[in-house]
C-alpha cells in the first residue's frame, strides 16, 4: 500500500517535471511560418510532392518556413478554421466546398490579389469563373479533371468485344459481359458514399446533356425535366441490372473498385482522370484504355469537367499577402508543374498557357487522357461535375441519397424535386456557380 | 457409488462442453486480429486482391519500412508520456472523487453522481471547437499540455462511475473500523480502500491507456508538430499517405496496437495477483 | 477548525478536482456550443439566430425518426447479447483453475483495438467477393454466400452491431469477472453447507454479490446505445440508404458533411436529453423497486 502511494507521488512529480521540460521546448521561431493544407496522397505522390512542391517552394521563399500539412479528414481542418487557427492556404475540395467557407467568411476575397497578379487572364474562363461565389473570387482552381470510361483491354480483347461508341452499343454489350460472369462496370462507394457524385455527374452530363443542366442551374429549366429524369432512370436501371457495381456497390470500397477493374473481374469503370495515375502506380501491368463515355446520339460525346480542388486563403492567416504570393508562384512556375505531371501524374492546372507539348515522353495513356481533356475543351464538349458546378447543399443532398435510389428507398421524382428546391434556394441567394 | 461415477462422467462432459464453448469464443475474438497480423506479411497487391488468407510468400520488409516512414519511435514516446501523465492524474482525481460519492455522506452527493452520468452523454465534437479556440488563445495548441488536459477531463466520468460502483461493494465496516482506530478520511481511504481497490485502479489505468492510445480526432487537431505527434495520429496520417498500400496499413495497425496488447498482458498478471490478494476476507 | 466542520469540507475537497476539471474542459464549452442549436450556423463563422426552427425541423425530419428507431434496436441488442454472453463466460472462466488469465486476456483483446483498425478488417471479412461469403460458397451454402452483410439495408445494422459486440462483450466479461472475484468466498461456503447446487449458488450468491455491477452495466448500456458512433461510422457511415443511420452518425454528418452545425447541435440537445431522461427514469425505477444501484 505504501508502495502504491509512493509510486503515485513519484510518478506525478516525475511526469510533471518531464512535461514541463518538454513543453518548454516549443521555442519561438524567427522565420515567418506559412502552412499549406493538402489532401491525402500515397507514398510515391508524397515523395514527388516533396520534390516538386515542398523543395521548390523552400528555394523560392528561403526566408519563410513553409509547411505542407496533410489532412486525412475534414473535421480537423474545419475545427481549426472555426477555432480561429488553421493553415494559411487551404486546399479545399473544389468550388462547392470553398463556398461553405466563404459563407462563413473564413476565406478571403481574392479580388485584390487577382488584379495584382493578373490571375483572370491566366486560367481558362470556365475554371476561373467556377471559383466565384456571390460574385467574389474565393479560390484558385488547382486541377483540371474529368470523368471518363475506362476499359480493361485484356478483358475486352479476350472476349472479342469492341469498345462501344454509343450508349446503345454499350447497353447491348453489358448483358454479354454479365453472361461471362464479369461485372460490366466496376463501382463501389462503401468507404466514401459521396463517390456517387462521379456517377450522377456523368449520367446527367452525358445522357441528359449539358444544356439541360445549365438551363436548370440558370433557372430557365428545371432539374425535374424529362431529359434529366431520363438520365437518372438510365443510371438506376443499369444499377438494378447489376451492370453498374454488380448490385453490391455499397459493400465495395473504392480500392476494391479499382482492383476489380485492374484484375479483370470487371470490364469497365466510370472514374475520374485521377484514377489513371492510381492504375499506373498500383497495377502497372494492367492493359487499360480510357475514352469519353459512349455517346447519346442526340447529344454527342461529352466529358464532364471539374476543377478538383481550389486554393483559398484562410481569413485567420497572419500573412495573407505572402500566401497570395506563394499561390501565384505555384501557378507561374510551369517547369516545376510540367515535371510534377510527368513524374507523378499530377492533374494539370487549368492554365491557358498550359502546353501539352511540354509533356512529351511521358506515359502514353496519361498523355492520351490529357489530350482528351484538351480536345473536349476546345470542341466545347464540356459536362458538369457536381463538386464544381452544383450548389453545395444540392450536392450534399444528392451524394447522401443516390444510394436510396438504387435500393428503392426513394423515388427519382422525389429525389429530383428535392434537388430542385436547393437550386431555387441557391438562385434566390445568388449562390449558383457559374456554368460555362 | 454408481451414481457417483455417473456424476463424474456427466461432470466431465460438462467440462468438455464448457471448454469447447470457451475455445470457440476465443477463436471468435482472436481470428480477425490474427488476419491483421498475417496481412502485414503479405504484399500489397495480394492483400488487395484477397484480404483474407495466408501469405503466399512471406514479406518481411513491411515492418522496417513502415516503422521508419511512420516515425513511430518518437510517436511511441509521445503516446506513452501522454498516457502516463493522464493515467496518474485520472487515478488520483477519480480515486478521491469516487471515494467521496460512494462512501461519504454530504450534501450534493446525488448531484455529483448524476452530473457524471449526464456528462457521459456529451459527445466530444460539442466541445472540441471551443476548447480549440481557448487553447489557441492560451498558446497551448501544439503542446503536450493541450492533449493531457483534454484527455484527463474526457476520462473522468466513466471511470469515476466505474470505481464508485466497485467501491460501493466494499463493506463499510472496514472503513468504520479504521476511523475508530483514529484515521481521518484521507488515511482511511489510503490505508483501507485503496489496497482493496487496487485491481480496479489497474483496470482503470488500462482503460485510460487504451483510450488515450487510440484517440485521434483531438490529437490530430491539436498537435501539428511532427515531433509531438502521437501513435494514433501517426497511424491516421499513415493511412492517408499510404491509403492505397493496404499491406502497409495492416503493418501500421499491428505497430499501433501491439504495445496496447503487450502492456495489457504485462499488467494482467499483476491484475490477477492484486485480485486474489486484495479480495475481501473480512 | 473543529473536526466536525473539517469532516464537512473533506468530501468536497475529494470530489471538486474531478468536477472542476471536467466542467471547465467539457461541460461549459459544450453548453456554449449547445446555444448554437438556436442558430442557423454552418459550423465556422457567422450565425443567424432562428429560435426554435431547428427543433421544429427535427420533428419533421424522417431521418431522425429512423435514427432513433435504430438506436432503440441497438439498445435491445446490446442490453441482451453482450450482457448474457459476458456473464456466462465470466462464470465459466471464474470456475477454471488453469488458463484463467489466458482466456480473460484473449477475450479482452478486441476491446483494446481501435474501431478504425477493427472496422477495416471486419469490413473485409464481410465483403461479398472475398470475405466469409467465399468460405460459405466453398461449403456449398449458396444462400449464405450471396448475403450482402453490409450492403443489404435489412441486414446492415445487425452486421455492424455484431462487430461492435465482438469488441464489446469481452469488456463486459472482465467487469463481471472482476466483480465476481470480489464476492466474499465465505458466502459460497455457507451456501454449500446449506446444500446448494451450482445453479442455486449462482442465483443466491453470485448474482446478488455483483448486483451493483449489473446495475451499472445496464444503465451504461442504455445510455451508450443512444450515443454509439465508432463502429457504425467506420463500417457503413449510416448507409446504405440510411439503413444504419443512428443519432450520432446523423449528428456527425450534419456537422461535418452537410455544414449544418446548428442543426446538428439541436439534435445533440435531443440526444443528451434522451440520455438524461433515461438516467433519471432508471433511478426512479430502481428506487421504486428497492434496488438502488449503489
Amino acid at each position: 500500500m505504501r508502495n502504491t502511494k509512493r509510486f503515485l507521488a513519484a510518478s506525478m512529480m516525475g511526469t510533471l517535471a518531464l512535461t514541463m521540460a518538454l513543453g518548454s521546448q516549443t521555442m519561438a521561431e524567427e522565420k515567418q511560418k506559412l502552412v499549406i493544407s493538402c489532401y491525402l496522397a500515397d507514398d510515391a505522390q508524397v515523395a514527388v510532392r516533396e520534390k516538386y512542391i515542398d523543395e521548390p517552394l523552400q528555394a523560392a521563399f528561403p526566408d519563410v518556413d513553409i509547411e505542407i500539412k496533410m489532412y486525412t479528414d475534414r473535421q480537423s481542418l474545419q475545427i481549426e478554421v472555426a477555432g480561429g487557427g488553421g493553415p494559411d492556404i487551404l486546399d479545399l475540395d473544389g468550388p462547392t466546398d470553398v463556398a461553405e467557407f466563404a459563407k462563413a467568411d473564413r476565406v478571403l476575397d481574392l479580388g485584390g490579389y487577382a488584379e495584382q497578379y493578373g490571375w483572370a487572364d491566366m486560367f481558362y474562363d470556365w475554371a476561373y469563373n467556377s471559383c466565384f461565389y456571390n460574385d467574389k473570387l474565393y479560390s484558385l482552381p488547382t486541377s483540371f479533371e474529368g470523368m471518363v470510361m475506362y476499359y480493361n483491354m485484356d478483358v475486352m480483347e479476350e472476349n472479342g468485344w469492341e469498345v462501344p461508341t454509343t450508349k446503345e452499343e454499350l447497353e447491348a454489350l453489358m448483358p454479354q459481359i454479365q453472361e461471362k460472369g464479369i461485372i460490366p462496370i466496376s463501382f463501389g462507394n462503401s468507404n466514401y458514399q459521396g463517390a456517387v457524385d462521379w456517377l450522377y455527374s456523368t449520367f446527367t452530363s452525358c445522357y441528359a446533356g449539358p444544356e439541360a443542366i445549365k438551363a436548370a442551374m440558370e433557372g430557365t429549366g428545371k432539374y425535374t425535366d424529362d431529359a434529366i429524369k431520363g438520365s437518372f432512370e438510365t443510371m438506376v436501371n443499369w444499377w438494378k441490372e447489376g451492370w453498374l457495381g454488380d448490385n453490391a456497390s455499397q459493400t465495395i470500397t473504392n480500392e476494391d473498385m479499382l482492383a476489380f477493374f485492374a484484375e479483370g473481374r470487371a470490364a469497365m469503370m466510370i472514374d475520374g482522370t485521377w484514377a489513371a495515375n492510381q492504375l499506373l502506380a498500383t497495377y502497372p501491368d494492367c492493359n487499360w484504355d480510357s475514352e469519353m463515355m459512349p455517346k447519346d446520339e442526340t447529344i454527342g460525346e461529352i466529358l464532364p469537367f471539374a476543377t478538383g480542388g481550389g486554393y483559398a486563403i484562410n481569413a485567420n492567416s497572419k500573412n495573407p499577402d505572402l500566401a497570395a504570393e506563394v499561390m501565384n508562384y505555384l501557378f507561374t512556375s510551369l517547369d516545376r508543374h510540367y515535371q510534377s505531371i510527368n513524374e507523378a501524374g499530377y492533374q494539370p492546372y487549368p492554365l491557358k498557357e498550359f502546353d501539352l507539348g511540354e509533356l512529351a515522353g511521358m506515359d502514353e495513356k496519361l498523355l492520351d487522357q490529357y489530350n482528351l481533356l484538351m480536345d473536349a475543351q476546345t470542341n466545347n464538349q464540356i459536362g458538369y461535375c457536381s463538386w464544381t458546378f452544383y450548389p453545395s447543399e444540392m450536392r450534399v443532398y444528392m451524394n447522401e441519397n443516390t444510394d436510396s435510389l438504387f435500393l428503392d428507398a426513394l423515388s427519382i421524382d422525389d429525389y429530383l424535386s428535392t434537388a430542385q428546391t436547393y437550386i431555387d434556394e441557391a438562385i434566390a441567394n445568388n449562390a449558383v456557380p457559374v456554368l460555362p | 457409488m454408481n451414481s457417483g461415477v455417473r456424476r463424474g462422467a456427466r461432470y466431465r462432459i460438462g467440462t468438455v462442453i464448457k471448454m469447447v464453448f470457451l475455445i470457440l469464443m476465443l477463436l471468435f475474438a482472436v481470428l480477425p486480429l490474427l488476419q491483421v497480423f498475417l496481412n502485414s506479411f503479405r504484399t500489397d497487391r495480394e492483400v488487395k486482391i484477397m484480404p483474407l488468407g495466408l501469405p503466399k510468400e512471406w514479406v518481411f520488409n513491411n515492418y522496417p519500412d513502415t516503422w521508419q516512414i511512420g516515425g513511430y519511435a518518437r510517436a511511441y514516446f509521445n503516446s506513452l508520456l501522454t498516457a502516463f501523465v493522464v493515467i496518474a492524474v485520472v487515478l488520483v482525481v477519480v480515486g478521491l472523487g469516487a471515494y467521496a460519492i460512494s462512501k461519504l455522506q454530504f450534501r450534493g452527493r446525488g448531484f455529483f453522481t448524476a452530473y457524471f452520468f449526464v456528462a457521459i452523454s456529451l459527445p466530444n465534437f460539442l466541445y472540441i471547437v471551443p476548447d480549440y479556440f481557448v487553447m489557441n488563445k492560451l498558446g497551448l495548441v501544439n503542446t503536450r499540455w493541450s492533449l493531457m488536459i483534454v484527455y484527463t477531463a474526457m476520462q473522468l466520468p466513466f471511470n469515476m462511475l466505474l470505481l464508485r460502483t466497485f467501491l460501493a461493494g466494499i463493506p463499510r465496516e472496514l472503513e468504520e473500523a479504521a476511523k475508530i482506530d483514529g484515521c481521518n478520511e484521507l488515511n482511511s481511504f489510503l490505508k483501507v480502500t485503496l489496497p482493496i481497490a487496487k485491481p480496479m485502479f489497474l483496470t482503470i489505468a488500462i482503460l485510460v491507456f487504451v483510450n488515450v492510445w487510440n484517440e485521434f480526432l483531438w490529437s490530430n487537431t491539436f498537435i501539428t508538430t511532427e515531433d509531438l505527434k502521437l501513435v494514433a495520429t501517426r497511424f491516421v496520417k499513415f493511412t492517408g499517405e499510404y491509403g492505397t498500400n493496404m499491406a502497409r496499413i495492416y503493418t501500421a495497425s499491428v505497430i499501433t496496437i501491439a504495445p496496447v496488447i503487450v502492456l495489457y498482458l504485462l499488467f494482467s498478471r499483476k491484475f490477477i495477483e492484486g485480485m486474489t490478494s486484495g479480495s475481501v476476507k473480512a | 477548525m473543529n473536526s466536525a466542520k473539517k469532516r464537512h469540507i473533506v468530501p468536497y475537497l475529494f470530489i471538486l478536482p474531478a468536477f472542476i476539471i471536467h466542467a471547465c474542459i467539457v461541460t461549459v464549452p459544450s453548453l456554449s456550443t449547445l446555444v448554437m442549436s438556436l442558430y442557423d450556423w454552418n459550423g465556422m463563422g457567422n450565425a443567424k439566430f432562428i429560435g426554435l426552427d431547428n427543433f421544429r425541423e427535427i420533428l419533421h425530419d424522417p431521418i431522425i425518426k429512423l435514427a432513433l428507431m435504430h438506436n432503440i434496436e441497438w439498445l435491445l441488442i446490446f442490453i441482451t447479447i453482450p450482457l448474457i454472453l459476458g456473464f456466462v463466460v465470466a462464470i465459466l472462466v471464474s470456475q477454471l483453475k488453469r488458463f484463467q488469465m489466458f482466456f480473460r486476456t484473449a477475450y479482452f483483446i478486441p476491446y483494446v483495438i481501435s474501431a478504425a483498425v477493427a472496422g477495416k478488417i471486419w469490413t473485409a471479412l464481410m465483403n461479398p467477393y472475398y470475405g466469409v461469403n467465399q468460405v460459405f460458397a466453398n461449403l456449398g451454402w449458396e444462400k449464405l454466400s450471396k448475403v450482402l452483410w453490409l450492403g443489404n439495408p435489412k441486414i446492415a445494422l445487425y452486421a455492424v452491431a455484431f462487430v461492435d459486440n465482438w469488441h464489446w462483450w469481452g469488456f463486459i466479461m472482465v467487469l463481471f469477472l472482476g466483480a465476481l472475484q470480489q464476492v466474499d468466498p465465505t458466502l459460497y461456503e455457507a451456501a454449500r453447507v446449506d446444500g446448494a447446487n451450482r445453479f442455486q449458488e449462482l442465483i443466491h450468491v453470485s448474482i446478488p454479490g455483483i448486483r451493483p455491477t449489473i446495475a451499472f452495466v445496464l444503465i451504461m448500456t442504455v445510455m451508450w446505445s443512444f450515443l454509439t458512433f465508432d463502429y457504425v461510422f467506420v463500417m457503413t457511415n449510416g448507409g446504405p440508404a440510411n439503413s444504419t443511420e443512428i443519432m450520432s452518425t446523423y449528428i456527425y454528418k450534419n456537422a461535418f458533411v452537410k455544414y449544418r452545425a446548428g442543426y446538428s447541435n439541436a439534435i445533440c440537445v435531443i440526444q443528451s436529453g434522451i440520455c438524461i431522461f433515461l438516467y433519471f427514469f432508471q433511478k426512479y425505477v430502481s428506487k421504486k423497486g428497492g434496488m438502488e444501484d449503489e
